[in-house]
C-alpha cells in the first residue's frame, strides 16, 4: 500500500464513501505498524489544534475541518472517542486513521474509552460495521488498531492531552510511559483511569458513577501540573454545551468537538488552537466555537446497504 | 450464457428458507428464464412466482421489477400476457411499495401487449377498480390512463371511466386520494369531451372532499385540465383554483401558491384574476402560505409583467410583508423584491421599493439582509447604484462581522458581483479593508473564500490595484505568530500568481515565500515548498534554477521533517 493508495482511500472516505474490507485490512495493518512505534505520551510541537469527542458524526467532523483547516496543513491532536452513537463511526474512524497513516507527524490520535471492544458492542460501532460490510471483519481490524492508539500527548512540554483525566496510580508523567498499553481497554488501573476519569468539585479522588475511572479535584490537578511542569491539562470525555470549559483556575480544560451531540443535544462544538510565540517560549491558546453542520452540508452518498457478498 | 450449475443453484435458492438467498435468486429471474427456455418459463416459472407472492417486501419489490426483464423470454409477444398474472397478485398485496412497483411493471408490460390481448389487460384493470379492498382500487387507479390509451374499444373506455369516477366517491379517503393522484394522467389521455363531461366534474367533486389530503393532491390536476380544455371551459377550472386559495386547510392554500406560476404560464385567464389570488395568498393568515407566495412572487411577477397591476395589487402587500412577524417570510420577500423592481421600473423602485429595501437591509435577522444583498444587482441594474449604495455598504459591513461563518461566506461571494457595479475608488475606501479582514478570519473556510474573492477582485480591477491593497496584507499575514495565517499567505500567493507579472512575483511575492521556506513550523515550510513549485512557471527559467531549485533541493534532502522532504521533492518535479 503506497501513498497513492492512501490518497485514494482518503478521497473516498472524505466523501463519506466506504473503502472495501481488503483495503481496510491493509490500512489497519499499516496503522498498527505506525502506532506501535508511538510512545504512551506522544511529544507534539506547539503548533497544533486539539479536538475532543467526534462519536461517528462524520459531517460534523467535516465541519470541524472547514473551521480548523485540513490535514496536513493544520496539525491535529484528537482526544479520542471517534466511534459510537453517531451514524458514521466507520467512515469517521477510517478517515482519521487514513490521515494518520498518510501524515503520521501531522495527526495524533489518542485512545478514548469508546475505543474498546466492549463499548463498541453496546453503543453502535459494532452494529454499524456489520451492517455496512455484512461481516464482522472490519470491526475486528479496527478494534485491533484501537489497542495500539496512544494514551496521551504532550504539547510543547506544557499541555498534557488525555481523553478522560488523571489516575490515583499516576503522579508523574514517566509512570504513564511505563504502562503496557497494547491491550484491550482494561476495566481498572492506571490506563483505564486515563480513559474514564472526570474532573469534579471533590477533594482528592472520589468514586465515579461511570463504573470506571475516578472523579478528581482541583488539588490533584494543581499538584499534577506542578510536579510535571505543565500549564494545562486538556481532556474531552464530557459534553460541554458551550464547546469548551475551563476548571480549576484554568489548569484544566474540557474540549468537546461534536456539535449537536447525538443529533439532538443542541450543544456547540469547539477546538483549541495552540501556537507558540516569542521564539517558542509562550504557548497561545485560541478556542474556536462552531455549530453542527447544517442540513445542506449533510449529504451522504446513496448506497446499497446490503452488499452482494453472497453472490455466486 | 452462464454455465448450468449456477442456474440450478439459483432455482434452488428461489425456494430457500433464507430470505437473502431468495432475494439473490429473484434478482436473476432473467438468467433463470433464459436457462429454462420460454416454454418452461411460461408453464413452470411464472405459475411458481404467482404462488410466491407471500414473501418479504424486498423480495416482492424485486420480483415486480424483474418480471419486466422476462418480456423477451416468454416466447414472443403472443405470450406476454402470462406475465400479467403474478403482477396482478403483487398489485393487491398489503405493502404499498410492492403494489407501486407492480403497477409500474404492469404499465411497462401492457405497453408491449399485442392488440388481441388488450381485453385481458382491460379486464384486469376493471377487476382491480371494482375490487373489494382499497389496495385493489388504488392499484387500479394507477393503471386507468395506461388502459385507456391502449384500447380502441369505446365500450372499454366507457367502463373504465365509469369505474374510475366511482373512486372519487369511495368511502375510503386513500381511494379518493389515489383518484386525485392519477387524475392528471387520465386527463392527458382522454378525448376533450370526456375530460369536460366526466373528469371535470370529478375534479370539482374532489376539491370539495372532506379530507384536506385529497384536496391538496387534487390542486396539481388544474394544470392538466387547462392544457386539455378549450378556453371557454377553463373558467370552471380556475374557479376551483380560486376557491382553493380560500380553502380552510393552509396546506391546500400553500399548494395553490406553489402552482400559481405553472398555471400563469398556460392560462388564458386575465392577469388581474391572478393578481387577486396572489394578493390573497400574500395576505394569508398562515405564515407558511405567505412565505410560499412571497417566494413565488419572484417568478410570477415577471409573467404578470405589468407595472400597473403590481402597483395596484401587490405593492401594498409588500409594505406589510417587510414588517411580517415571521423572519422567514421577510427573508422570502427580501429575495423577491428585485424581480418586482425589474417589472415596475426605475421610478417606482426609487419611490416605493427603496424604503422597503432599506428596512429589510437593517432587519434583525442576517438571513433577511443576506437575501436582499444576494439579489441587489438586479435592483442596481434597474435604478442605478446610487439608490442603494449607502445602505448597502452598511449592511455588508454588518454581515461581514456576523458570528455565523456561513453568513460571512455568503457575503464574500457577493463582493465580486458588487465590485463590478461599484466605482473602484469607492470600493477601496469601504470594502477593500473588509476583504483583508476576511483573509485573517478565524475560520479556515472563510480564509479560503477570501482568497477566491481576492483573485476575482484582481481580475475585475487591476494588478496595480491588487498590489497596493493586498500585498501589504499578505506580508502582514506572513509574519503572523499563528502558523495557520502564515500558511494562508502562501495559499493566497499560489492563487494570485496567475494574475501578476513575473516582475511583481519576483520582487514582492517570492521573498515572502523564500522566508517562509525557513519557518520554524514544518507545515509552513512544506506549504512554502509547494508554493515555490507553483511560482516556477511564471518566472525566468534560469532564475528558477539558480534561486528556487537549491532551496527545494535543500528542503528535500536536509529538512528533519519527512513531510517537508516529500512536498519539496514533489515541487522539484514541477520546475
Amino acid at each position: 500500500m503506497g501513498t497513492g493508495d492512501l490518497d485514494k482511500y482518503i478521497a473516498k472516505l472524505e466523501r463519506c464513501e466506504l473503502i472495501d474490507d481488503g483495503e481496510v485490512k491493509n490500512l489497519c495493518i499499516k496503522a498498527r505498524e505506525i502506532l506501535s512505534k508511538e510512545a504512551n505520551i506522544v511529544m507534539v510541537d506547539g503548533a497544533v489544534t486539539v479536538c475532543g469527542d467526534i462519536h461517528g458524526q462524520f459531517f460534523d467532523l467535516k465541519e470541524l475541518f472547514r473551521v480548523g483547516g485540513h490535514c496536513p496543513h493544520t496539525n491535529y491532536v484528537f482526544l479520542g472517542d471517534y466511534v459510537d452513537r453517531g451514524s458514521y463511526s466507520v467512515e469517521t474512524f477510517l478517515w482519521l486513521l487514513a490521515l494518520k497513516v498518510r501524515y503520521p507527524s501531522r495527526m495524533t490520535l489518542i485512545r478514548g474509552n469508546h475505543e474498546s471492544r466492549q463499548t463498541t458492542q453496546v453503543y453502535g460501532f459494532y452494529d454499524e460495521s456489520v451492517r455496512k460490510y455484512g461481516t464482522v471483519k472490519v470491526w475486528r481490524y479496527c478494534t485491533q488498531v484501537f489497542d495500539y492508539l496512544t494514551l496521551s500527548a504532550l504539547v510543547s512540554n506544557s499541555v498534557f492531552c488525555v481523553h478522560g483525566g488523571l489516575s490515583p496510580s499516576i503522579s508523574a508523567l514517566d509512570e504513564i510511559r511505563e504502562i503496557n498499553r497494547v491491550i484491550d481497554a482494561p476495566h481498572d488501573g492506571a490506563m483505564s483511569d486515563l480513559l474514564w476519569s472526570d474532573p469534579d468539585d471533590v477533594d482528592g479522588y472520589a468514586a465515579s458513577t461511570r463504573g470506571a475511572g475516578y472523579l478528581f479535584g482541583e488539588r490533584i490537578v494543581k499538584k499534577f501540573c506542578d510536579t510535571n511542569d505543565l500549564s494545562l491539562i486538556a481532556r474531552a470525555h464530557q459534553l460541554v454545551m458551550e464547546g469548551y470549559k475551563f476548571m480549576f483556575d484554568k489548569k484544566l480544560v474540557t474540549v468537546w468537538s461534536c456539535g449537536n451531540y447525538c443529533y439532538r443535544c443542541g450543544n456547540s462544538a469547539a477546538i483549541m488552537e495552540l501556537f507558540c510565540t516569542g521564539s517558542g517560549s509562550v504557548l497561545n491558546k485560541y478556542f474556536k466555537v462552531f455549530q453542527a453542520a447544517p442540513a445542506s452540508d449533510r449529504n451522504p452518498p446513496s448506497r446499497k446497504v446490503t452488499p452482494d457478498y453472497y453472490l455466486v | 450464457m452462464e454455465s448450468l450449475h449456477p442456474i440450478a443453484v439459483l432455482i434452488d435458492e428461489l425456494k430457500s428458507e433464507d430470505p437473502a438467498l431468495r432475494l439473490n435468486s429473484v434478482k436473476r429471474l432473467g438468467n433463470i428464464a433464459l436457462a429454462l427456455g420460454d416454454k418452461r418459463t411460461r408453464d413452470e416459472l411464472i405459475p411458481f412466482l404467482s404462488d410466491s407472492v407471500d414473501d418479504d417486501d424486498d423480495i416482492l419489490i424485486t420480483m415486480a421489477e424483474e418480471l419486466v426483464t422476462l418480456l423477451d423470454l416468454v416466447g414472443g409477444p403472443e405470450h406476454i400476457h402470462v406475465l400479467l398474472q403474478p403482477l396482478e397478485l403483487l398489485a393487491c398485496v398489503d405493502a404499498k411499495a410492492v403494489r407501486d412497483a407492480a403497477v409500474e411493471s404492469l404499465k411497462k408490460i401492457s405497453a408491449k401487449l399485442p392488440q388481441q390481448h388488450i381485453t385481458h389487460f382491460i379486464n384486469l384493470v376493471l377487476d382491480l377498480l371494482a375490487g373489494e379492498w382499497f389496495n385493489y382500487k388504488t392499484s387500479g387507479a394507477g393503471l386507468v390512463a395506461q388502459a385507456y390509451s391502449r384500447t380502441q374499444n369505446s365500450d372499454h373506455k366507457e367502463r373504465l371511466i365509469k369505474a374510475y369516477e366511482l373512486l372519487g366517491s369511495d368511502e375510503l379517503p386513500m381511494v379518493r386520494r389515489s383518484c386525485a393522484e392519477t387524475l392528471s394522467d387520465v386527463v392527458s389521455v382522454v378525448e376533450e369531451g370526456v375530460a369536460r363531461e366526466k373528469l371535470l366534474p370529478l375534479f370539482e367533486k374532489l376539491q370539495r372532499d372532506e379530507q384536506d389530503s385529497v384536496r391538496s393532491v387534487n390542486i396539481a390536476n388544474a394544470h392538466s385540465f387547462l392544457k386539455k380544455l378549450q378556453t371557454s371551459d377553463s373558467d370552471r377550472v380556475f374557479v376551483v383554483f380560486e376557491n382553493s386559495a380560500r380553502d380552510e386547510a393552509w396546506r391546500v392554500r400553500r399548494l395553490v401558491a406553489e402552482s400559481l406560476f405553472s398555471l400563469l404560464q398556460i392560462s388564458s385567464q386575465s392577469k388581474t384574476t391572478f393578481c387577486k389570488v396572489l394578493k390573497a395568498l400574500l395576505l394569508d393568515k398562515e405564515p407558511e402560505v405567505r412565505c410560499c407566495a412571497s417566494v413565488e412572487l419572484s417568478r410570477c411577477c415577471v409573467l404578470i409583467d405589468s407595472r400597473d397591476l403590481l402597483v395596484t395589487y401587490i405593492l401594498p402587500q409588500l409594505e406589510e410583508l417587510v414588517k411580517d412577524d415571521a423572519d422567514y417570510v421577510r427573508a422570502a420577500i427580501a429575495g423577491s423584491l428585485s424581480s418586482v423592481s425589474t417589472v415596475v421600473g426605475k421610478d417606482i423602485t426609487v419611490s416605493r421599493l427603496r424604503p422597503l429595501l432599506a428596512r429589510l437591509l437593517s432587519d434583525d435577522k442576517s438571513d433577511v439582509r443576506l437575501a436582499v444583498i444576494d439579489n441587489i444587482v438586479k435592483v442596481i441594474d434597474v435604478a442605478g447604484v446610487d439608490i442603494v449604495e449607502d445602505m448597502l455598504f452598511k449592511a455588508v459591513f454588518d454581515l461581514a462581522k456576523d458570528p455565523a461563518w456561513r453568513v460571512r461566506r455568503s457575503v464574500i461571494s457577493i463582493v465580486p458581483v458588487l465590485a463590478k457595479k461599484l466605482d473602484p475608488s469607492k470600493f477601496e475606501d469601504s470594502l477593500a479593508p473588509l476583504c483583508n479582514t476576511w483573509l485573517g478570519d478565524a475560520v479556515f473556510a472563510i480564509r479560503q473564500a477570501a482568497i477566491e474573492n481576492m483573485k476575482a477582485l484582481t481580475q475585475i480591477y487591476s494588478m496595480a490595484w491588487a498590489q497596493t491593497v493586498f500585498i501589504p496584507k499578505l506580508k502582514a499575514l506572513s509574519e503572523d505568530t499563528n502558523y495557520l495565517f502564515r500558511i494562508t499567505a502562501l495559499f493566497a500567493i499560489s492563487s494570485l500568481i496567475s494574475e501578476f507579472t513575473g516582475d511583481v512575483i519576483g520582487t514582492e511575492l517570492l521573498p515572502i515565500v523564500i522566508r517562509l521556506a525557513r519557518d520554524s513550523v514544518a507545515n509552513v515550510r512544506f506549504t512554502a515548498a509547494t508554493t515555490l513549485g507553483d511560482l516556477a512557471k511564471y518566472l525566468d527559467k534560469r532564475f528558477v534554477l539558480q534561486k528556487i531549485k537549491p532551496i527545494l533541493m535543500n528542503l528535500s534532502s536536509e529538512d528533519p521533517d519527512v513531510d517537508v522532504q516529500n512536498f519539496a521533492a514533489l515541487a522539484l518535479t514541477k520546475l
